[in-house]
């Protein structure tokens, strides 16, 4: 069995990364799987779009 | 006070009840925090400045509000409705909508392209707090106390009278739930499922 995240995993991680710093272990498995797929690099990209989105929200502007 | 600047304060109104909603929890509360902060802006707009944002201003004004509406009812506090939490503990069958059974996205997620443009469009902001409204009531709250905020996720697990994991599981159900509707409603309408 390999230890590769599948894109469930890989978001769970990167869920988790807004709120706590990753382990160097969970980062590279994050990055491996990230650099294999377009799906969740869109997703990434998204995620943190959401978070500027929530502040801008916050001032209105 | 003209007319047009009326209607400006009266524009952040449903951003501020969002704001008074997370804090209090009681609709009914939570209107009347905004109307006594409204009123009280109104009667104040000569001390608005401009070094804030509008709706930065209105915000401060409704936080005493809030905090003097959260001391009158502390003692009756446990008569609050409280959860629906129950539904969202431990159970990730939700992920299932989302994800096949090997782990892969079953609606791949679309490039947004540029998506900071939307930011200048009004349009963006009212398809934002639709898909906000859409979250489950806990999620909302949650997620803008977190995301809009910037509350420490143990302060809010803490009001809010939950686990962290259990938060964070509603803060994570809460992100996917508006990336969904935001790429449904906004940015992909033409998203592939697969």
């Amino acid at each position: 069995m390999d230890d590769d995240l599948n894109c469930r995993e890989a978001v769970r991680l990167m869920s988790v990364a807004l709120e706590r710093i990753l382990t160097e272990a969970e980062t590279s498995l994050l990055q491996r799987h990230l650099s294999d797929c377009l799906d969740c690099r869109n997703f990434e990209v998204q995620v943190k779009f959401i978070h500027r989105a929530a502040s801008r929200f916050r001032s209105g502007e | 006070m003209t007319d047009a600047r009326f209607a400006e304060i009266e524009g952040h109104r449903p951003y501020l009840m969002r704001y008074a909603l997370a804090q209090l929890r009681d609709a009914q509360l939570a209107e009347e925090a905004v109307q006594e902060a409204l009123v009280s802006a109104l009667e104040n707009i000569a001390t608005f400045g401009g070094k804030s944002t509008l709706r930065t201003w209105l915000t401060s004004i409704l936080r005493f509000k809030v905090i003097d509406l959260q001391r009158r009812i502390i003692s009756d506090r446990n008569n609050l409705e409280f959860t629906d939490f129950a539904a969202e503990t431990g159970d990730e069958s939700w992920l299932d909508d989302l994800f096949a059974p090997d782990g892969h996205w079953k609606a791949h997620p679309q490039s947004w392209g540029n998506p900071e443009a939307a930011f200048e469009q009004r349009r963006f902001w009212e398809v934002f707090e639709r898909c906000l409204d859409g979250l489950p009531a806990a999620g909302g709250r949650v997620f803008f106390k977190r995301e809009v905020m910037g509350e420490e996720t143990e302060a809010i697990c803490k009001a809010e009278r939950i686990t962290p994991s259990n938060c964070w599981v509603i803060l994570h159900r809460a992100r996917l739930g508006l990336r969904t509707c935001l790429e449904k409603n906004w940015f992909g309408k033409e998203a592939s499922v697969g």
